[in-house]
């Protein structure tokens, strides 16, 4: 971590990281458990919204077993401005950055909505008022009515 | 122009015939909305305009840099989704620093230990084993295959009505020589039990949402009696390089001729089981009609009627041709013979003949096929061509596979965007040449 860290503070102006840590919990019937152990790091992102940031960390410069090419750059697109628009930013990028929802054709409301409820079944942890809040903005935003 | 054009676009009630077939390039009218060269906003909205299909061959979208990539198509930045331009389709091998990158979950691996790495076999074996990378180096004879990998949702963009899902151009594919191992070979040092049905995969990559959701863990299966499994490979090498992570390191599975929704990346655990996969990637996701051309109406499927589904991974990716050269960023000059160039590929077998159309598939002649990599590898093809006067062209390319398999004239539509493969067209404007 820390050779990670050294490196992209060099890199980087603007810099955050979300950090996954390798947990693995219990076995479900559906999927079954990983082996509890660490074989590397996962999810590690940095901000770069210029686009013109060469994001890649000089790798280890050593003859060790670890092959690393540092934090990947986020260059997120942002949400259409619109009522509740941070209640979409907030829940749906625990999973994936907003680039993904903005980068659709303007769809119908039911597609929208079928979309969102995909991201349930999926595992998304969103209580069911904030869903509707988020199909709702979806529709006015994200749709072939929307007047942006 | 060809009837089948005409009879299948009744079908949609939207937009005028007319209308379509301009959309789609296959009418020699003249429209507006193509003939200008679109600034980066304009081609932008177009590109994902509800209207229409995308007229582009790419998705119109920034690029992003990326770790050991040059900069490519973003699609989406986390989890990472990238495309590959057009110009790179020149070449029957596509560059490592190139090649498309897909992740349906965003906890992508930034560095991996190989004293720590392992590939597991577990479940339904009598010997379940674990291999280093070392082991899979040094215990198995090297094999190499080249082979194409294309997303299943390739050209998803070309659907209309428009699906949700990544809006890629034609660039979600890429040719790559894969070195590695046999997967038989690793089963049977773990040896099978007699009533396993499928083999499960499963890479380090993984989601944020609860263990035990669809969207912590990307699962996939094939079946114990598909053919399939004598051809597939565990790739650490790509182009006779170490696979880039964002392309899977330190190990990947190849299954040719399938969609690259099989081809799971950092594969870690390779399961035997005794019961079918009924996990979401298997169950739910990834699912295509069971018709011919895997193609079901819309109108039908907004009244709900409802159609038999098959997962992905039990066809082969149908055949495909591309038009890379003229790429209709430039006028051509009338009288000046040109080298229109593409590539072919098919899931089912070599590619037997490419066609190619100048005036939007009225008439075809035979093309000339490059050098032979494989079955599962891009054919290059080219035709020399000479524009005879000024005017507007659509030329056209269409494959025919050596199952007899071809390419529709016509548009398939699916819920999920999957399987494309209708005939590409290029639109071109031939100038005066004096």
């Amino acid at each position: 971590m820390s050779m990670l860290r050294k490196a992209s503070n060099f890199f980087f102006y603007f810099f955050f990281i979300i950090f996954a840590s390798m947990s693995f919990a219990q076995s479900s019937s559906e999927f079954p458990s990983n082996e509890p152990m660490e074989i590397g790091e996962a999810g590690l992102y940095t901000l770069d919204s210029t686009g013109l940031i060469f994001p890649f960390v000089a790798y280890p410069q050593d003859a060790s077993s670890v092959y690393s090419v540092g934090a990947y750059p986020l260059t997120t697109e942002p949400l259409p401005m619109g009522e509740r628009q941070e209640i979409v930013q907030s829940f749906c990028s625990m999973c994936h950055s907003t680039t993904v929802i903005s980068l659709q054709p303007k769809f119908s409301g039911q597609v929208w909505r079928h979309e969102v409820e995909k991201m349930k079944l999926l595992g998304a942890q969103i209580p069911d008022d904030m869903i509707t809040h988020i199909i709702d903005y979806l529709e006015k935003n994200c749709s072939v009515k929307s007047k942006n | 122009m060809n009837k089948d054009f005409l009879s299948y676009f009744s079908h949609f009630p939207v937009i005028s015939r007319r209308e379509w077939l301009k959309l789609f390039g296959l009418s020699t009218l003249s429209t507006l909305s193509l003939q200008k060269s679109f600034g980066g906003e304009e081609a932008r909205k177009t590109h994902l305009d509800i209207s229409s299909p995308s007229p582009f061959w790419t998705s119109q979208n920034p690029f992003a840099y990326e770790p050991q990539k040059l900069p490519l198509i973003r699609l989406n930045d986390r989890p990472i989704v990238l495309e590959t331009p057009r110009e790179f389709f020149e070449f029957s091998f596509t560059p490592n620093a190139a090649f498309y990158v897909r992740y349906h979950l965003d906890c992508i691996p930034n560095s991996i230990d190989l004293s720590k790495w392992r590939l597991f076999l577990q479940g339904n074996f009598l010997n379940p084993v674990s291999f280093s990378f070392a082991d899979l180096l040094t215990r198995f004879e090297p094999v190499s295959i080249v082979a194409v990998n294309q997303c299943s949702g390739n050209s998803r963009s070309r659907f209309y009505p428009r699906v949700p899902g990544a809006q890629w151009g034609n660039g979600a594919m890429g040719n790559a020589k894969w070195t590695g191992v046999r997967l038989m070979d690793v089963l049977n040092k773990a040896k099978m039990k007699e009533n396993t049905v499928q083999i499960q995969f499963q890479g380090f990559d993984y989601g944020r949402s609860p263990e035990g959701t669809p969207a912590h863990s990307f699962i996939k299966s094939l079946d114990r009696d598909d053919p399939i499994l004598e051809e597939t490979i565990l790739a650490y090498a790509m182009n006779d390089e170490p696979l880039p992570l964002l392309n899977g390191f330190p190990l990947r599975l190849v299954v040719p001729g399938k969609f690259a929704t099989y081809w799971i990346k950092h594969l870690t655990w390779i399961r035997a089981l005794d019961s079918l996969d009924t996990n979401f990637w298997m169950k739910t996701a990834y699912r295509i009609p069971k018709n011919r051309h895997n193609s079901v109406s819309f109108e039908d499927y907004q009244k709900g009627v409802s159609f038999e589904t098959i997962p992905i991974g039990a066809i082969q990716m149908p055949v495909r041709s591309f038009i890379i050269q003229p790429a209709g960023d430039s006028k051509l000059i009338e009288k000046m013979p040109v080298q229109v160039k593409g590539i072919a590929f098919s899931g089912y077998g070599a590619v037997a003949k490419v066609e190619f159309s100048s005036d939007g598939g009225n008439h075809w002649q035979d093309t000339t096929l490059g050098k032979d990599l494989g079955k599962y590898s891009f054919r290059n093809w080219h035709i020399f061509w000479t524009p005879k006067k000024a005017g507007e062209y659509i030329l056209a390319s269409r494959a025919w596979d050596e199952k007899g398999n071809t390419q529709p004239l016509t548009p398939i539509w699916n819920p999920g965007g999957y399987c494309w493969n209708t005939v590409e067209t290029q639109r071109i404007w031939v100038g005066k040449n004096s």
